[in-house]
């Protein structure tokens, strides 16, 4: 027995000294690093509070702009992904022929690579021959400068983050799938129609999963990173200049590590807060045998 | 398990003789060892490597050569960090010039000093990076912008004297003419035509890529730049600063004969552009030549970029740089001087991608032959446009000498978006960003 807990140590010592080294000690490398002038190069030395003035005091024009723009991101792919996922799980919970093959074309996007995926929309989303554009001229309806526009930018990326809602979708259908058939069945006999059901069944008794992908779609959504820095560059002039393409430029394109590894700490306590305040405002979220 | 032990065990002794095997075998072929880091294209990467191997060969120095094609200063910067620095590679000027301050790099004056083979006054006066009295680096090569035009494009408009002798320039109108000349929609008018269409253009005029590079060209032929004659007097936001960037803008909105960048986003590369007639005419940097070269199909010649005030020419490099934790500086500077050597890495310059770093190269006839006899890559102007004018009448890029220069352009590049989609000009968008850009104007490194 005594000897199988120490393997069991030991199987798991690999995980354990990961997460200490590779995790842990970056982490609180980086929050002591962010009260220096560290940049890489230099020999580095404490300077209290001033990263986190800096950004702070707006002497930094882009501090706000970017998490300007990521909490409009937020905001918008959000409930957007939430939303389609949702409607896409019940969609595919229903039983129809081929339904297999539907669930796995859906998820499928979501194993592409983001930057293949990047490059595949700077070709749809070309205003003057990208696909989109071209059905939308084909059916008179007005065009769209897409990512190429300061108004359309962020919008268009959080219709893009609709392509890869498979993960999303997945915990919706299996959460769908642990409903009780009885709780339907009692509807049935009391005479509920499938919008009763969906209101008084589906989403309340989906509303742990809805919650645990709203505060992963947050987390996510706050760090954003890949279109941005693969299809615009954070243009144009800056409208989509997402906090994690403003952190990595000012970690290595401008060489301030310590500014950046501010901005790390500044990010992870809005994502912390916001957290919270999810959870605190979760009384809508039903679970079982608790007390409402 | 206990059959397996002594297996796995076998494994990892088998394992750890294979990793040493190849250390043993390199520990007795030299004893100086480099690693070298570099960008470029794939076409780049064989040349350089063979330059390495000739290197090898003469000096019995072994190099490892580390091609960094993207995010180069990113990948340094984590070698840095991990005590792993290369001991000799490229270096955009504003970084060089940040690792200089911090140590990290070498004095290059001590190896002039200490290698009679070359003086300072053997290269171009700019292509050595100065600081105080130090060097920080040394260009490779160097690097000036031209317009590139089809022939096709030029003939079918019934223009010819194209000016390559600076002395002949267009002026700015008469360039502008030209293109609209050039410009033509699918109807087939020009744009001189009263019934034009801008909205479908077949052939633009003029492209240009909209990066600090092409504008420094086009400040100094007017006159001005980022920090004129490496002053402490900034030239941005006067008069003759913004006219450059609006007389590009101008040339989207007004005379509608260039592309927007979002126009230009859905263009092939510049040399295809030129060749399938997207373009008639290409700003760039000489490099381009490289490109053009080996497309066939096209048929392609140089001008003179147009005059303002001036005529001056703008050169940039990247340098070449060795860093303090290499154990063999002498060495790593010999490899440099190698690799940059028209001798060596002929290929480098007569196949259009490089020009020389060192002076001889721009007055020598049999020099110049080298690398800049008529060729694909060299065509007929080419000596006028862009040799000459190194030697007579050019100034350095500002990267090497104006401080911020990466975090001024940040700034400035992104609030011009809004002029190149017509909604600003370029007065009221440099007024907006002009508190943002004066704690970062502190003058000329020198």
């Amino acid at each position: 027995m005594r000897k199988e807990e120490a393997y069991g140590y030991l199987m798991a010592a690999p995980a354990i000294l990961g997460f200490f080294i590779f995790t842990l000690g970056p982490l609180l490398a980086s929050l002591w690093l962010s009260f220096t002038d560290y940049s890489v190069t230099n020999v580095y030395k404490f300077v209290g509070l001033a990263n986190y003035k800096r950004l702070f005091s707006g002497a930094d024009p882009f501090f706000y702009k970017s998490l300007g723009v990521t909490l409009y991101y937020v905001a918008l792919s959000v409930p957007i992904t939430i939303v389609s996922s949702f409607l896409m799980a019940l969609l595919l919970k229903q039983k129809f022929k081929g339904r297999g093959l539907v669930r796995v074309i859906v998820t499928m996007p979501s194993i592409v690579p983001a930057v293949a995926v990047a490059t595949i929309f700077l070709w749809l989303l070309n205003p003057d021959i990208g696909l989109f554009n071209e059905i939308l001229r084909a059916l008179h309806l007005p065009t769209s400068q897409f990512i190429y526009s300061e108004t359309t930018v962020v919008p268009t990326l959080a219709m893009m983050n609709i392509w890869t809602m498979g993960s999303t979708m997945l915990i919706f259908l299996a959460g769908l799938e642990n409903i009780p058939e009885q709780y339907y069945e009692a509807a049935d006999v009391d005479g509920g129609g499938p919008i009763y059901k969906l209101f008084h069944i589906t989403i309340p008794m989906m509303s742990p999963t809805i919650f645990f992908n709203l505060i992963m779609g947050l987390i996510n959504g706050f760090q954003t990173f890949t279109q941005a820095y693969i299809m615009t560059e954070g243009g144009p002039n800056n409208a989509s200049l997402f906090y994690s393409v403003y952190l990595y430029r000012e970690a290595f394109t401008n060489q301030r590590m310590a500014v950046a590894c501010a901005l790390a700490w500044v990010l992870f306590v809005i994502v912390l807060l916001l957290t919270l305040v999810v959870f605190r405002t979760s009384g809508w979220v039903y679970y079982e045998g608790d007390r409402q | 398990m206990k059959l397996r032990r002594p297996i796995l065990g076998l494994l990892l002794v088998a394992l750890m003789v294979a990793a040493a095997v190849p250390a043993v075998v390199f520990a007795q072929k030299s004893d100086i060892k480099l690693t070298f880091t570099y960008w470029g294209s794939t076409y780049e990467k064989a040349v350089i490597e063979a330059a390495i191997k000739s290197f090898t060969e003469k000096t019995g120095i072994e190099v490892e050569p580390m091609i960094i094609p993207t995010d180069y200063e990113t990948k340094l910067l984590t070698m840095i960090a991990a005590n792993d620095a290369p001991d000799v590679g490229y270096l955009g000027p504003p970084t060089a010039y940040k690792w200089f301050r911090d140590g990290h790099l070498v004095d290059i004056k001590e190896l002039f000093e200490s290698d009679p083979s070359v003086k300072e006054e053997d290269f171009i006066d700019g292509a050595i990076f100065r600081y105080g009295d130090s060097i920080v680096g040394v260009m490779n090569n160097l690097e000036s912008f031209a317009i590139f035009y089809s022939k096709a494009a030029f003939e079918e408009a019934g223009i010819d004297n194209v000016p390559t002798k600076p002395e002949d320039a267009w002026t700015w109108d008469e360039f502008v003419e030209i293109a609209k000349r050039l410009t033509i929609d699918r109807s087939g008018r020009n744009a001189l035509d009263p019934n034009f269409d801008p909205k479908s253009i077949r052939q633009y005029g003029v492209y240009m890529n909209l990066w600090s590079g092409p504008f420094e060209a086009l400040l100094l032929r007017n006159g001005t730049q980022y920090f004129p004659g490496m002053s402490d007097e900034t030239g941005i936001g006067t008069p003759a600063f913004n006219e450059v960037f609006q007389k590009i803008a101008d040339l989207m909105h007004v005379h509608h004969v260039m592309p927007t960048p979002t126009a230009a986003q859905s263009m092939p590369a510049p040399a295809v552009s030129l060749q399938s007639r997207r373009y008639a005419m290409v700003i760039d940097g000489q490099w381009v030549c490289n490109d053009f070269a080996p497309i066939e199909e096209l048929e392609y010649g140089i001008a003179q970029l147009p005059k303002m005030t001036s005529t001056t020419a703008v050169y940039s490099g990247a340098l070449g740089v060795i860093f303090s934790s290499s154990k063999h500086p002498e060495a790593a500077w010999q490899l440099l001087q190698h690799i940059t050597s028209v001798e060596e890495s002929t290929e480098l310059f007569r196949d259009g991608l490089w020009m020389p770093n060192k002076k001889a190269y721009y007055v020598d006839e049999d020099k110049i032959a080298l690398w800049a006899s008529e060729s694909r890559a060299r065509v007929p102007g080419y000596r006028d446009v862009l040799v000459d004018p190194i030697v007579y009448d050019s100034e350095v890029t500002g990267e090497v000498y104006v401080k911020n220069f990466g975090d001024i352009n940040n700034i400035l590049f992104p609030a011009l978006d809004q002029v190149w989609a017509g909604k600003k000009t370029v007065d009221q968008v440099i007024t907006e960003i002009m508190p943002q850009l004066e704690p970062l104007l502190e003058g000329s490194i020198r």
